[in-house]
Parts: structure tokens; C-alpha cells; sequence
């Protein structure tokens, strides 16, 4: 993967992102789970401003960046509370998996960039109910 | 700032791996790191290297980095051993740091001097000076694992080969994720004040 491919991947992925977290959302309770909502629209937020760094990182080499899809396929079901909370954990696993492919493809203030995008979602998934893990982001170890 | 890694192979087992292998055979055969995308270079032995390291920058980081899982594992060793009712919550934690410490112990070779990180005797009683109260001790390890994940990004962001890299911020990742369980961990198993370091 070049450089650009990489920004391009992990743009991609905030798209993605951007919309699993707006459909979870939707569907959390602000008043029955007012923590849970709260940290939901905390991770869209997140999201959304790494979607518009990319944007510009891959603006700045001359190229377009990749455009949001139609819609993108849901974690497996998400319609209660315990469901929504592990449908978002998945969702920054995937991300996780995503930054650090970035890590190795590039280098300098990108490589910086994915790093620390790797680790704010590693401990974003303990906010979600998730545990520890010995390599986040490595599926393979 | 380190040149544009080369392209990552797919990502496999084996190709985290060749960024330790690759690191590693370096150290043998001189090379430089991350020209070799294809792992197809076995590792070698790594005995002969001390002047091969020094080429290769990517091995000193391996040297630091397994220095610094190694002293966050002696560090828990230390807690247990005057903490035994942690065991349960440190395990994940400490399985975590020990399968950093074999993973990179393979990039760095036996001769090479470890840095500034003394290895601390786990049966030591209290090396660190363990806090008496518990939730003083995860907060100390707390901090710890804060420190070792900030110096693993530092090495991430330094190595040359694209695959280490992507395994060190990993192992930076865990470190922040154990940062913050250590916490409320602590502030759950005891009094409301926290203690101060």
C-alpha cells in the first residue's frame, strides 16, 4: 500500500465510521442511557474531525479524496442498549485495525497521526465495555 | 525523519513476524531494514551482530522497547508479590506485557546491551518500593504504563520498517488501554481519596 492508499483506506473507514455511529446514535436513549448517548456522540465527533483531517492530508498531496458510500452494512444486530454499546466497540475495532495499517504504510506527520488514532480508539473501546487486548489493532497476534 | 517504508505485505501473522524477522536478520546480515518486503531473508542468528546494530536503527529500538515491557513487567511482578489479591485483575495485563516480551525479544539481540532499564528479580520482595495500600500501587502501575506507552509511540513513529512500526504502536495501544483500567480499578477498591504520588 503507497501512502495515499493508506490516507485513502482510512479515510474510507471514517466514512464508514461516520455513518454506523449516526445510525447507533439514532437509536440510543438519550434519557434511559444518557452516559452511553453521551460517549456515542463523543466518538462521532471524533470521527468526524478525523474524516476532515484525512480530507485535507490527501488534499494536500493533489489528489480527491475518497466520497462517502450510500450506506454501509451495521454490526450485526443493534437495537438494544447492550447491543449498541457492542455494536460501537466493533466498530472501533475495525477503526483500530485501519490505523494500523496506516502506521506501517506511511511515515513522519501521518504516521504520527495514525499512531495516535490507534491508540485514542484502543482506549475508546474500554469506554465501550471492551477489555484489554495484547496487540490492539493486530488481528493476527 | 525515516525514509517512506516500504509497502506492507499482507497482513498475516507472518507479516508482523517479518517485522521482527526482519529486524532481526538485519542484525545478522548488515542489511538495512524494510528492503526486504517479502520476508524472504530468514532471520539469522543473531550473535555476530554488535556492528550490524549499529547500522541498523531499528534493533536499538527493538533493545529499547523490549527494555521497557520488561521493567513494566517486573513492576507488576513486584505489586503481586505484595499485592496477591490483584492477581485476578493484573493477569490479562501481565500476559499482555509478557507476549510483548517475547515478540520483541526476537528483534533484539542477546548480546546487545540493554539501556538504562536495570532487570529487577521478580521474587525481589519490593524492588519499586511497592506502595503498602492497593490502590496507590495500580496508580503507580497506572502512570507506568502511561510512560511505557508514550515512549512506544516515540518508537513507532522512529522505526524504519513500516510492519515494526505498525507492531510498536500496537503495543502502545495496550499499554494506554492498561493505563486506563488500572485506574478505576483503583478507585473502586478502596477509599474515595486517591493517593498521591
Amino acid at each position: 500500500m503507497t501512502p495515499l492508499e493508506a490516507l485513502q483506506t482510512t479515510l474510507a473507514g471514517e466514512h464508514a465510521a461516520l455513518y454506523v455511529y449516526g445510525v447507533i446514535g439514532g437509536r440510543v436513549s438519550v434519557s434511559a442511557e444518557p452516559a452511553l448517548s453521551k460517549r456515542i456522540a463523543t466518538a462521532y465527533t471524533t470521527h468526524r474531525g478525523r474524516r476532515d483531517q484525512l480530507t485535507s492530508m490527501i488534499r494536500v498531496v493533489d489528489a480527491d479524496p475518497v466520497v462517502a458510500g450510500v450506506s454501509y452494512e451495521l454490526p450485526n444486530p443493534v437495537t438494544t442498549q447492550p447491543q449498541l454499546e457492542r455494536g460501537a466497540l466493533q466498530l472501533e475495532q475495525r477503526c483500530t485495525a485501519v490505523y494500523a495499517d496506516m502506521v506501517a504504510s506511511t511515515s513522519g506527520a501521518n504516521r504520527q497521526w495514525a499512531i495516535n488514532a490507534l491508540t485514542d480508539s484502543a482506549v475508546r473501546q474500554i469506554s465501550f465495555a471492551g477489555s484489554p487486548v495484547p496487540f490492539p489493532g493486530v488481528a493476527e497476534l | 525523519m525515516p525514509p517512506p517504508p516500504s509497502p506492507p505485505v499482507e497482513v498475516t501473522r507472518r507479516a508482523v513476524l517479518t517485522g521482527v524477522s526482519v529486524v532481526a536478520g538485519s542484525v545478522a546480515a548488515g542489511c538495512t531494514i524494510g528492503r526486504d518486503p517479502d520476508g524472504t531473508a530468514a532471520p539469522k542468528p543473531a550473535a555476530t551482530s554488535k556492528r550490524a546494530a549499529q547500522l541498523d536503527p531499528d534493533v536499538g529500538l527493538a533493545v529499547a522497547a523490549l527494555a521497557g515491557e520488561q521493567a513494566a513487567l517486573d513492576a507488576i511482578e513486584a505489586v503481586l508479590a505484595r499485592h496477591r489479591k490483584l492477581r485476578r485483575a493484573l493477569s490479562p495485563i501481565k500476559a499482555a506485557h509478557r507476549a510483548h516480551v517475547s515478540l520483541l525479544a526476537q528483534a533484539a539481540p542477546e548480546d546487545y546491551p540493554a539501556p538504562t532499564t536495570p532487570s529487577l528479580p521478580s521474587t525481589s520482595p519490593d524492588p519499586f518500593g511497592v506502595p503498602p495500600r492497593r490502590e496507590a500501587a495500580l496508580n503507580r502501575l497506572s502512570a507506568l504504563e502511561l510512560a511505557l506507552s508514550t515512549s512506544a509511540k516515540r518508537h513507532s513513529f522512529a522505526a524504519e520498517s513500516g510492519a515494526f512500526a505498525r507492531l510498536l504502536a500496537s503495543m502502545a495501544a495496550a499499554a494506554a488501554q492498561h493505563s486506563v483500567v488500572l485506574v478505576p480499578a483503583a478507585s473502586s477498591s478502596g477509599s474515595p481519596e486517591a493517593a498521591p504520588q
